[in-house]
């Protein structure tokens, strides 16, 4: 952002209204920035044609204000310059510009706002979405889905309200998938477009949200259940009313004496809410940092609770939530007051994501905190009657929901979970492996251009590990218990490290033309050195320190890929030599091609591969050409299910790109030139080659992808930006 | 955060321009002043507040009216700044400083604006007390530091700071204490040993 300080000066005595600051001779730059700095009505004297001469200023920030002004014409605006204007070199002039063109209450062409949304700056391209949301009856609804992969979470949140204000048009899934953004504006800006649904709002994501770890979006999620399912608090209130006791009652005797009482009057929303709050129970927890509340102070009597009190909220929240800032008059006052222990509370428990083994704890704490009651027979057999009676509708309902969506498999939500920039370099390769402090934890590890290693852990967004540098990050591979690194060192050797600590160091000298690869297992590393015309592959066993007997040598040129599939030893390799590109299949155990011979024995391309990867099971090698054009060769049949052509073949031949398989085989994630990523159906039985969806727009060309080993439909992928990121599909 | 700005800034929320000017002229200084703590470099400070606030009038556009109004708006800008400090400080963490290096300067000087009618020998006591006190909070372990330094230099809530921590306010009780507590112990004992 470039802001200059001279630009901006300005009287005080201009804005009225405004309490004058004595340490503020000026105003903020980024009131310039944002066409502010200018006095809020157009001066009679500026004509319409000093605007527009204005718009020519050599200054930015005098054309910002002039555009700011020109908005002001409304439907007499200019709106020829002003489209012209969406061109300027200065990002604060196109963010105003687009920003004009939806105030100027003119039927504006979408086109040429909706290209702004590849704009490099993310003023500009939130600003779009801001402005689009406006003609929301014309404007086309994949722009805005796409723009939820938006790398900055303020386009994700403006793409999250553009959708909202799409009315019945509004697709709802992706809503539901951006409650679970790693960014809270991003969640925020979910729950409250959820609340422009109306009765499309899904009751369940909402309660989730309710627990969410921000406050914001917990309000945000409460107010628009309030405006979507204003019945859901009358129901819990008089719920409420229903089961709170007085105090001074004797619980065993008020159950035993008046058992009709334990029932609200309304049943139904109690088992509805009880059932839905299962479900938020199941994935939800609280995170580690927040166990400092179960230190608070509570009835510890254990009792057997009955299945409707678990709505009952915890006391604990009345104290955090409504006590008042009285820290400074009392900093030892960190108890709870005795009369607020039974106090009602409107929300729900706060409980965090992921997690399910703090599970029994809220359900333990929960328990302790409220009254006790026991159930004789009969009328637990009335309750299972009537929960019987109501959830069997709403679980038919709620299974075929589910049905249709995994049915409609191209309306895949797509939310950023993750998401980090490397400053050191370009993203080379990334892949999914557990930290070797937390082996059940599913953490992203990637290397970068300039040597480093990192691994991260993407559900708390927290740096696990370094490592390097190294001269060169020839291969990761990371399995349940370790990270493998093979790297070329100062000396120029080839370095294979487990966890960071030196495993082997391989008798070879390698180079900057090197390429290597681990079996997925870390069993094995193949390199190609590529010095002076040689070849050769050599593969060693890293359990032994040993190199295989059988060395491959038949591949022409230069070796530049080689791929060890997840199971088995069948290598594949890509060479280059004299335009001529060769994909060779080989055994890894015997040093021998397993393609026929004729005619040639290797699979030819006329393009450079840009990308390839062996399906989980081995048996299908999925390449990508420089022209995008995806193609899967099947082992056993000896070619393709299919060959793609690119949707958007960009302009011109890449020589860099990423794919990869899910770990079910059944799809396959590809980038594209200008940044998008495509699925495709990938199983055997439906070999259609049409892609399922689209996902991703940034500007910067994505260098690899690595599909979650996990089955939980993430995607980690980075970009020769240094930017690395996690999608998750709901 | 007084009462009275509170109310104005709802009065003017039908109004996003107006609304936004007020924001920056009330807490551009605040801002930036709690952003130099962090980063030590008057330069990424101003970048990163200047991002806060374009952050935070695209987000006001997008808020519905209602959502303008009932917002802790103070409470809401730190959060963006928290947020904004910390993704810089994870991208460049070798330019990011500790509290009490050269940020605490930087900041004094901002103060020193807003005392331009007191009494010079009372504003260089203050300086030198406020150094004092930071100096102290820095020998303070990093989560109580963080807490102590929103609670007691920014003057913001408790509630607040759990806010923008994301942190329960139980935690941040304990940690607003524990840091006095131990802010308390070594002043007692600076205090020993000068005598």
């Amino acid at each position: 952002m470039e802001f200059d300080e001279h630009e901006h000066q300005q009287s005080k005595s201009q804005r009225p209204n405004i309490p004058q600051h004595s340490s503020s001779p000026s105003i903020s730059p980024v009131l310039a920035y944002l066409g502010l700095s200018s006095p809020s009505t157009t001066h009679p004297e500026e004509t319409m044609g000093q605007l527009l001469t204005e718009l020519l200023h050599e200054k930015w920030s005098v054309r910002v204000a002039a555009v700011r002004k020109l908005e002001k014409f409304k439907e007499r605006a200019p709106l020829a310059a002003l489209l012209h204007m969406l061109e300027d070199e200065h990002q604060a002039v196109r963010a105003a510009t687009v920003r004009a063109l939806g105030k100027i209450n003119q039927e504006i062409p979408l086109d040429p706002l909706l290209s702004m949304l590849h704009d490099s700056d993310w003023h500009v391209r939130a600003t779009v979405l801001g402005t689009v949301s406006k003609y929301s009856d014309r404007v086309p609804i994949e722009p805005l889905v796409s723009a939820l992969g938006d790398l900055d979470e303020s386009v994700r949140a403006a793409a999250i309200a553009a959708i909202g204000s799409l009315g019945e048009r509004a697709p709802i899934a992706p809503l539901v998938a951006a409650l679970h953004d790693y960014t809270w504006t991003v969640r925020e800006a979910a729950a409250l477009a959820l609340g422009n649904m109306a009765d499309r709002a899904p009751i369940k994501p909402l309660l989730a949200a309710m627990e969410d770890v921000d406050r914001a979006v917990r309000q945000a999620a409460e107010q628009s259940l309030h405006q979507t399912h204003p019945e859901f608090f009358v129901k819990k209130q008089k719920q409420q009313e229903n089961v709170d006791l007085p105090a001074s009652q004797e619980i065993g005797s008020h159950a035993k004496d008046q058992p009709q009482e334990r029932l609200p009057e309304d049943g139904t929303a109690r088992v509805i809410d009880l059932a839905a709050f299962r479900d938020t129970r199941t994935v939800s927890t609280i995170k580690p940092q927040e166990q400092d509340n179960a230190s608070s102070p509570g009835p510890a009597i254990p009792v057997e609770l009955p299945e409707h009190q678990l709505l009952k909220s915890n006391p604990n929240k009345i104290i955090w939530s409504e006590q008042t800032d009285d820290f400074r008059s009392k900093q030892s006052a960190t108890s709870m007051p005795k009369q607020q222990e039974q106090m009602p509370v409107s929300v729900l428990e706060k409980r965090a994501m992921a997690q399910p083994d703090r599970r029994e704890h809220t359900t333990r704490k929960r328990s302790l905190a409220t009254p006790a009651r026991r159930i004789r027979l009969p009328e637990r057999g009335l309750i299972a009657a009537v929960l019987i009676a109501i959830c069997l509708p709403w679980l038919f309902l709620s299974l075929n929901q589910h049905i249709h969506t995994a049915s409609t498999i191209n309306q895949w939500a797509i939310a950023t979970t993750f998401q980090h920039h490397d400053t050191t370099g370009s993203i080379s390769t990334a892949i999914w492996t557990s930290a070797p402090s937390a082996p059940d934890t599913n953490c992203v590890a990637f290397a970068d251009t300039s040597g480093h290693v990192e691994v991260w852990d993407p559900l708390t967004n927290r740096r696990v590990n370094t490592y390097g540098p190294f001269v060169k990050v020839l291969a990761l591979t990371g399995t349940t218990n370790h990270l493998y690194i093979a790297a070329l060192t100062q000396n120029g050797s080839i370095q294979i490290l487990e966890d960071g600590l030196t495993k082997q160091v391989l008798p070879l000298k390698g180079s900057q033309h090197t390429t290597g690869s681990f079996s997925p297992d870390g069993t094995y590393f193949s390199v190609a050195l590529n010095t002076s015309g040689d070849s050769t592959i050599h593969t060693w066993n890293i359990i032994t320190g040993k190199e295989e007997p059988h060395t491959y040598t038949a591949q022409p040129g230069m070796v530049e890929t080689i791929v060890w599939p997840a199971q088995g030893s069948i290598v594949a390799s890509v060479s280059t030599d004299n335009q001529t590109n060769e994909i060779e299949i080989w055994n890894a155990t015997t040093g021998q091609s397993i393609l026929p011979a004729q005619p040639v024995p290797y699979i030819n391309t006329n393009l450079a591969v840009v990308a390839m990867a062996w399906s989980p099971d081995g048996q299908r090698l999925a390449y990508m050409l420089a022209d995008e054009s995806v193609s899967i060769y099947n082992r056993q049949s000896g070619g393709g299910p299919f060959t793609t052509t690119p949707t958007d073949p960009g302009n011109g031949l890449q020589n860099q790109n990423a794919l990869a398989w899910s770990p079910d085989g059944k799809y396959l994630a590809t980038s594209q030139a200008n940044g998008e990523i495509q699925i495709w159906d990938a199983s055997l039985d439906a070999n259609t080659g049409t892609p399922l969806g689209t996902y991703q727009t940034h500007n910067a060309q994505i260098t690899t992808l690595a599909w979650s080993p996990d089955n939980s439909k993430r995607i980690v992928g980075g970009d020769n930006t240094g930017n690395i990121w996690v999608l998750t599909a709901m | 955060m007084d009462i009275c700005i509170e109310e104005r800034l709802s009065q003017l929320a039908d109004d996003v321009d107006q609304y936004y000017e007020l924001l920056v002229e009330l807490y551009w200084h605040q801002l930036k002043a709690f952003v130099l703590r962090r980063t030590g470099n008057p330069q990424d400070a101003e970048d990163i507040v200047q991002d806060v606030f374009v952050r935070a009038y695209v987000a006001l556009e997008r808020y519905p009216l209602q959502q303008r109004r009932s917002l802790k708006v103070r409470a809401w800008l730190y959060k963006i700044a928290w947020n904004l400090t910390s993704n810089f400080a994870s991208r460049s963490p070798q330019s990011m400083l500790s509290l009490h290096d050269g940020g605490s300067e930087g900041n004094i000087l901002l103060d020193q604006e807003d005392k331009e009618t007191e009494h010079p020998e009372d504003i260089i006591e203050q300086i030198e007390r406020k150094q004092e006190l930071e100096a102290l909070v820095e020998t303070l372990p990093q989560h109580y530091k963080l807490v102590v330094c929103l609670y007691y230099f920014e003057e913001l809530k408790l509630q607040e700071i759990a806010d923008i921590l994301n942190q329960p306010l139980g935690t941040v009780k304990v940690y607003a204490r524990r840091g006095i507590q131990a802010l308390r112990k070594s002043l007692a004992k600076e205090i020993n040993e000068v005598g």
